[in-house]
């Protein structure tokens, strides 16, 4: 089936697409939604090396500019998603969605009212074996921000590997926090990964 | 051992709607229901029927593959699409009925197994009518969401995202982690075999009631 994933350059978003050609789908395009609002429920920022990532991958790469409010930050990623259609004949979407109803919930309604197929790799995954998964199979990923209690700046620019995740799970568990940073804890950047043309 | 029944078109929901269920589980066994052989089932103490994804319903124009349902007696949960098989195949109809993502519900009748949920997470275009002979558990502004015949359960909604509770009791092998996992109390277990609230289904869920009063506090 032709997909196309929606995409952050982050950890969660890049497993999914992995998954999805894993399990033999062609990923037309990618879709980054660049949001100015810093504090957007709905999409990941910074997103400053999106384009940088999406070419290392060798994929096309659909971004588009929002606002970040709560009212049209889903009128502008519908528009994103229709541009798919129209231009690469997408049937599906990909998302890196975890544990986020509110996230998972508006893009499988915007999926059901363009008929489209919805994928979530990642659904309901446990948070400390996706990390796991994210090492063992050579994903090189970074923190670019953080946002949580417990997690100060010397954090951002850190490689993960299996010591940096204990130490991001005891932290977790300290401060009651998601320990893939899907409330938006930390966001992450892929640095490095068996997708990246060589 | 738990038969869990794949319906998914595309092998890549499985990691979607399949896994987060064996997450939940310890002795299991998928198989597609393309696939399912009679000593499948045979070999199962209880049967789960998994959901899929909103837009896939190839499972519906293969009812006839599912009829052994109606002359089994091992205890089983449909979920979501799980349910709409239980429920066609015991004469219901699919019922328009979009509901996505948190949706509230209220009990109507409790259940050992479903006693006391408020939200659930929903992924459907469909519900069903209610099957004749069925009690109407659960239900929703807009649709039936939990129904039971002896021991078969249907549930609307997805219990692998907000209620993982009712798929770790549905699975358990004894009574005391059945009640245990539904952190059932002995005060409101009693409480409800008096008012007739909870009717207990202990043989179906193979569960023994007098121990269960016994064991749990």
């Amino acid at each position: 089936m032709r997909l196309s994933v929606l995409f952050s350059g982050g950890k969660d978003s890049t497993y999914a697409l992995y998954l999805a050609k894993k399990f033999n789908h062609e990923i037309a395009c990618l879709i980054t939604m660049d949001s100015k609002n810093k504090d957007s429920f709905m999409f990941h920022t910074p997103i400053d090396n999106v384009d940088k990532i999406s070419r290392k991958i060798g994929l096309p790469l659909i971004k588009i500019s929002t606002a970040g409010k709560k009212e049209t930050e889903l009128t502008d990623l519908k528009k994103a998603i229709k541009l798919a259609i129209k231009k690469y004949k997408i049937e599906g979407i990909v998302t890196g969605a975890v544990a986020s109803t509110y996230q998972s919930s508006r893009i499988q309604k915007m999926c059901n009212e363009l008929d489209l197929y919805c994928f979530n790799p990642l659904w309901q995954k446990d948070q400390v074996e996706l990390l796991n998964e994210l090492v063992e199979n050579n994903f090189k990923f970074k923190i670019v921000k953080v946002a949580a209690d417990g997690l100060d700046n010397s954090w951002i620019n850190k490689e993960f590997d299996k010591r940096t995740i204990q130490e991001l799970i005891r932290l977790s568990e300290k401060h009651k926090f998601s320990v893939t940073g899907e409330g938006g804890e930390f966001e992450s950047e892929i640095v490095d990964c068996p997708l990246f043309k060589k | 051992m738990i038969l869990l029944i794949n319906i998914n078109r595309y092998k890549l929901h499985d990691l979607e709607f399949i896994k987060p269920i064996t997450d939940l589980l310890e002795k299991y066994s998928v198989v597609h229901y393309k696939n399912l052989k009679k000593s499948d089932i045979d070999s199962a103490e209880k049967i789960i029927i998994a959901g899929t994804s909103l837009k896939d319903d190839e499972y519906l124009k293969d009812l006839e593959k599912f009829s052994w349902i109606k002359s089994c007696k091992k205890p089983l949960l449909g979920i979501c699409s799980g349910m709409q098989i239980l429920a066609l195949l015991n004469g219901a109809k699919l019922k328009k009925a979009k509901e996505i993502g948190q949706t509230n519900v209220k009990i109507l009748k409790k259940d050992f197994l479903i006693h006391n949920i408020e939200k659930v997470y929903s992924l459907h275009q469909f519900s069903t009518t209610l099957p004749k002979e069925f009690e109407l558990l659960v239900r929703s502004s807009k649709s039936i969401q939990a129904i039971k015949k002896d021991n078969h359960y249907g549930l609307m909604f997805h219990p692998e995202v907000f209620n993982k509770e009712l798929i770790k009791g549905f699975a358990a092998s004894s009574c005391r982690e059945c009640a245990k996992t539904l952190k059932m109390k002995r005060s409101e277990l009693i409480q409800g075999e008096k008012t007739g609230s909870i009717k207990i289904e202990i043989d179906n869920l193979r569960i023994d009631k007098a121990y269960l009063v016994k064991q749990i506090s």
